[in-house]
């Protein structure tokens, strides 16, 4: 009786209130227009050689540098640069990650969700690829700090994703990418990944960017591009049974560091 | 005391009866014995093996790793023992001392061709190991070389359920992926030595163990994680522990001493499993014993109802009355303790003879040959406890006859 | 305290003291639903040095009487005083000496403690009230000697004759120089001659150390040869025949 009534109050009082503002829906061809142009990885030079420098802030070790050298889409190689790192690299064919030592005859296979320094992982040092990897599920619009920012959330369509469902922040006015949240299958955000700073250029490259983790107390690691020179690679580096090249790159910074 | 011979002549007089008394009281002492013997050597087994399959009897760690005070096989991280070479040479010279190894722990990925494995790695000094009496338990192939291995020449030794589930045997090449001091990845090639078991399943399915000099090349260090000093008898372990304590004060940065028993609390948990057992079949011996001859010491004094009288009437006081019938029952005690342990005595020694095998307790991999650990102390212990046993047993027969009244008693017949 | 009572009887020329005055003796026992009137009333004076015997048949309450005189029980009414001093006022520790120092007792079936020689039992007395080794060994076997037993003092009591028992008793009763002992039908268990042979002994001690003696008994032989003869029937005393007579040397 009495809850009867009450119960068609709220009813009375639901039906009242205004609908909440339906967020700015985005058409696909916009949304995959937008993603096309924000995609970091592919928006990178075709082939280069860089110099990076992972910091796992506030933790001990300091920081690790490394060179990336990438030939296009399938092929890219990380050399170590820290004083005992000498004939060190991790290589990447397709999607499979080796790594090499020279204490190890053969090359070892690596899971690209390594972590190589803090929260970095291998994958955020050689990219994700959201063009290439996922698919939007929805496109939505919002706002942060007075600026807008379009949202995608993204859905794996590839074996290769290293993440079941990424949301990924564009700003508006720029297409440049503000941050991507990577959640785990149940839902949980595991880490964020936020760009703070760009390289100008006709091909933009993010020059500094902080990972946080989520689910290890918010460990913050900080990657900035130290330098970068868009240039051919020699396909010899990336020779897994062949190490001559590689050596011969070690040869040239001794050179150059003696 | 002329009461104490007054009561041994009183047992005399049902002989029947004081040899089963005695029996019982000398079952009861065989019992604890045996008990005691087994739970000793239980924790004696438990003990040295624990000490000498790597841990040592006491061991020297950064204090910043020790959490808790846990084993260190919980902690594997960043090796963060510096300049501990000077350190070793002055534990080495403490008296009791065997040798004090250092120990470098960590984890890594161990890997044969596409099969790979999380593993615990312990890196130590084969000859100090041996010098301390460790014991390696090979279960094929050989044991590391004394040598530190040049370059190239790295040795490993894998867990046997590790081994198997890599598909791994002796002679076998496999890579090591772990993190350096600087918090990079490195690899090295290492040639299976040999396999070992750790006595654990558990442990067997991802220790491996190599040299100091293998784990300091693939880590990029010369720190260690700690250093395992070897005793030459356990039971000296406080005193060294309270030495170096002494020693090591002030030290910077700070370093901990911790004992064998800290290191494996899975120890202290037997002790405690045991000593439950012996305290429960401690009371059931206790019990029989006790009820008994009770019941026994009873029927006496209930037949010389008219003597206690007697003695009583003539001026015997009953405090004096208590102590015969308290004697009747310590000569028991004591009487029944000796034969239990003479008796003891030979079926120890016939039960260590035998070598009986026992089956392997839970979570080991191998059985055990029973022996029985009965130390002197055991002896007079026993008598001292069958004393409070039957001075327990007499409390009701005591209190009887110090209750009777005279002139009833003297009526009885 | 004054008297409670006057003797009875004329005091003996000599004019001893009383070693036993009881007045007004009552014992009941409860058996069930049933109460047994064991002493119903009984007044007696005992002087040092007599020589009495409490005669009656089974069950007149003999033992009773002694239990209360020895202090081994005390009465549901009425009062025993050893010389002057009454006994249902003692401490469980005056007791204790009242029965080691002051009295001696002497029962039916002997009551020896059979873990012990005849020397040992007869030493027993001396020994728990704490006597030098010396002078045990000199009393004990100057008791064992004057009941005529110094050849078998190392016998066991289940080695020795009924009356050879007896004899032993009598010199554990005796070794502690007691004043008075109390003789429960010491001669029932005991055949005729062996029985006068015991009172001979009991009447000679008397005589010759005058120890006072009560003898609980039925035996007409013995009741015979005694000067005192105290007659119980159903807890009561009917006769209180030759008071006065001292000695039963004198009888015979
Ligand atoms: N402890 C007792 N319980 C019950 N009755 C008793 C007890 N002691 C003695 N009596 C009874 O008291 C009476 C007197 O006994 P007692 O003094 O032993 O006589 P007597 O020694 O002359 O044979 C008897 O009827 C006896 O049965
Ligand atoms: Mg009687």
């Amino acid at each position: 009786m009495f809850s009867g009534r009450l119960s068609a109050a709220i009813v009375a009082v639901l039906a009242l209130m205004p609908a909440p503002a339906p967020a700015a829906v985005i058409t696909p061809e916009a949304a995959a227009d937008i993603l096309r142009k924000s995609d970091v990885a592919s928006l990178a030079p075709e082939s280069f050689r860089a110099r990076l420098r992972i910091d796992a802030l506030h933790q001990r070790p300091g920081p690790m540098d490394i060179e990336v050298w990438r030939s296009g889409d399938a092929k890219s190689l990380v050399r170590f640069l820290g004083p005992n790192e000498t004939g060190k690299y991790l290589l990447r064919l397709d999607d499979v990650v080796w790594f090499l030592a020279p204490g190890a005859r053969k090359p070892i296979k690596m899971s690209p969700a390594r972590r190589l320094r803090g929260s970095a992982s291998i994958d955020d040092v050689l990219g994700i690829r959201y063009g290439r990897d996922y698919g939007i599920e929805r496109a939505t619009e919002t706002e942060e700090a007075g600026e807008p920012l379009v949202v995608l959330d993204l859905a794996a369509r590839s074996k290769r994703a290293p993440y079941p469902k990424i949301r990924y922040f564009v700003r508006r006015a720029t297409e440049r990418p503000v941050r991507a949240e990577y959640l785990l299958p149940s839902g949980k955000t595991s880490s964020v990944v936020e760009f703070l700073e760009w390289r100008e250029g006709a091909r933009p490259v993010a020059r500094r960017l902080v990972i946080t983790d989520r689910l290890r107390s918010g460990l913050r690691t900080e990657v900035t591009l130290l330098e970068m020179e868009e240039r051919q690679i020699p396909d010899g580096l990336f020779d897994l049974a062949d190490p001559t090249e590689r050596s011969r790159l070690e040869e040239r910074s001794s050179e150059a560091g003696g | 005391m002329k009461f104490a011979v007054i009561a041994l002549r009183n047992l005399a007089r049902n002989r029947r009866r004081t040899l089963l008394s005695l029996l019982i009281v000398a079952a009861g002492t065989i019992g604890t014995l045996l008990t005691a013997g087994f739970i000793r050597f239980s924790f004696e087994g438990l003990r040295e093996a624990i000490i000498h399959g790597g841990i040592g009897q006491l061991e020297v760690v950064p204090r910043s790793d020790v959490a808790g005070g846990e084993s260190s096989a919980e902690r594997p991280g960043i090796p963060g023992m510096q300049d501990w070479q000077e350190l070793r040479n002055g534990i080495e010279a403490m008296p009791h001392v065997l040798a004090a190894g250092a120990i470098v722990q960590f984890t890594g990925m161990l890997s044969k061709g596409e099969r790979s494995a999380a593993v615990i790695a312990v890196a130590n000094e084969p000859g100090r190991e041996r010098r301390m009496r460790f014991e390696v338990k090979l279960r094929g192939g050989t044991g590391l070389p004394d040598a530190p291995p040049s370059d190239g020449e790295d040795a490993i030794l894998l867990g046997t359920v590790l081994a198997r589930s890599l598909g791994a045997e002796a002679g076998d090449l496999l890579t090591l992926l772990g993190i350096t001091t600087d918090g990079t990845l490195n690899a090295l090639d290492l040639r299976v030595a040999g396999l070992i078991t750790t006595g654990l399943q558990d442990l067997d399915s991802r220790i491996v163990k190599m040299h100091l000099a293998s784990a300091q090349r693939l880590l990029g260090t010369q720190n260690i994680t700690s250093l395992v000093i070897g005793l030459d008898d356990t039971a000296r372990t406080p005193e060294v522990q309270a030495e170096l304590d002494r020693r090591l004060r002030g030290r910077e940065p700070s370093l901990a001493i911790v004992d064998w028993k800290t290191r494996a609390p899975f120890y202290g948990q037997v002790e405690s499993l045991y000593l439950g057992i012996f305290w429960f079949l401690g009371s059931v011996i206790f019990v029989l014993v006790c009820l008994s001859t009770s019941n026994t010491l009873m029927m006496s004094v209930m037949e010389r109802v008219r003597e206690i009288g007697t003695l009583l009437a003539i001026g015997t006081s009953r405090a004096q009355v208590a102590a015969i019938i308290l004697l009747e029952a310590l000569w028991l005690g004591l009487l029944g303790a000796l034969a239990g342990d003479l008796l003891g005595i030979a079926l120890v020694a016939a039960i260590n003879g035998l070598g009986i095998q026992m089956p392997p307790p839970p979570g080991a991999t191998g059985g055990i040959e029973l022996r029985l650990a009965t130390a002197p102390g055991d002896f007079a212990a026993t008598v001292a406890l069958m004393l409070v046993i039957l001075g327990i047993a007499a409390a009701v027969p005591v209190g009887m006859s110090v209750r009777l009244r005279i002139a009833d008693a003297l009526r009885h017949v | 305290m004054s008297e409670p009572h006057a003797p009875r009887r004329p005091l003996d020329p000599e004019s001893a003291p009383p070693i036993f005055e009881a007045s007004g003796l009552r014992k009941r026992y409860r058996l069930g639903a049933f109460t047994i009137e064991a002493l119903r009333g009984v007044d007696l004076v005992v002087t040092r040095g007599e020589f009495v015997v409490v005669a009656g048949p089974s069950g007149c309450g003999k033992t009773t009487l002694f239990n209360l005189l020895g202090a081994l029980d005390g009465p549901d009414s009425g009062s025993v005083l050893f010389e002057g001093s009454d006994l249902g006022r003692q401490t469980s520790g005056e007791r204790t000496l009242f029965l080691r120092r002051k009295v001696g007792f002497v029962f039916q079936s002997f009551n020896l403690i059979p873990v012990l020689t005849a020397y040992e039992n007869v030493e027993y007395p001396l020994r728990i009230d704490g006597l030098g080794r010396a002078e045990r060994r000199r009393r004990t076997e100057e008791a064992l000697a004057s009941v005529g037993l110094a050849g078998r003092m190392h016998q066991r009591p289940d080695q020795l004759s009924g009356g050879e028992r007896q004899r032993v008793a009598l010199a554990r009763g005796l070794v502690h120089d007691p004043r008075v002992i109390l003789a429960d039908e010491p001669t029932a268990n005991l055949d005729s001659t062996t029985g006068a042979e015991i009172v001979d002994l009991l009447a000679r001690t008397n005589t010759e150390r005058g120890t006072t003696f009560l003898i609980a008994t039925h035996d007409p032989a013995v009741i015979e040869r005694s000067p005192r003869r105290i007659r119980l029937l159903d807890g009561r005393v009917i006769a209180d025949e030759g008071a006065g007579a001292r000695r039963p040397g004198g009888v015979r």
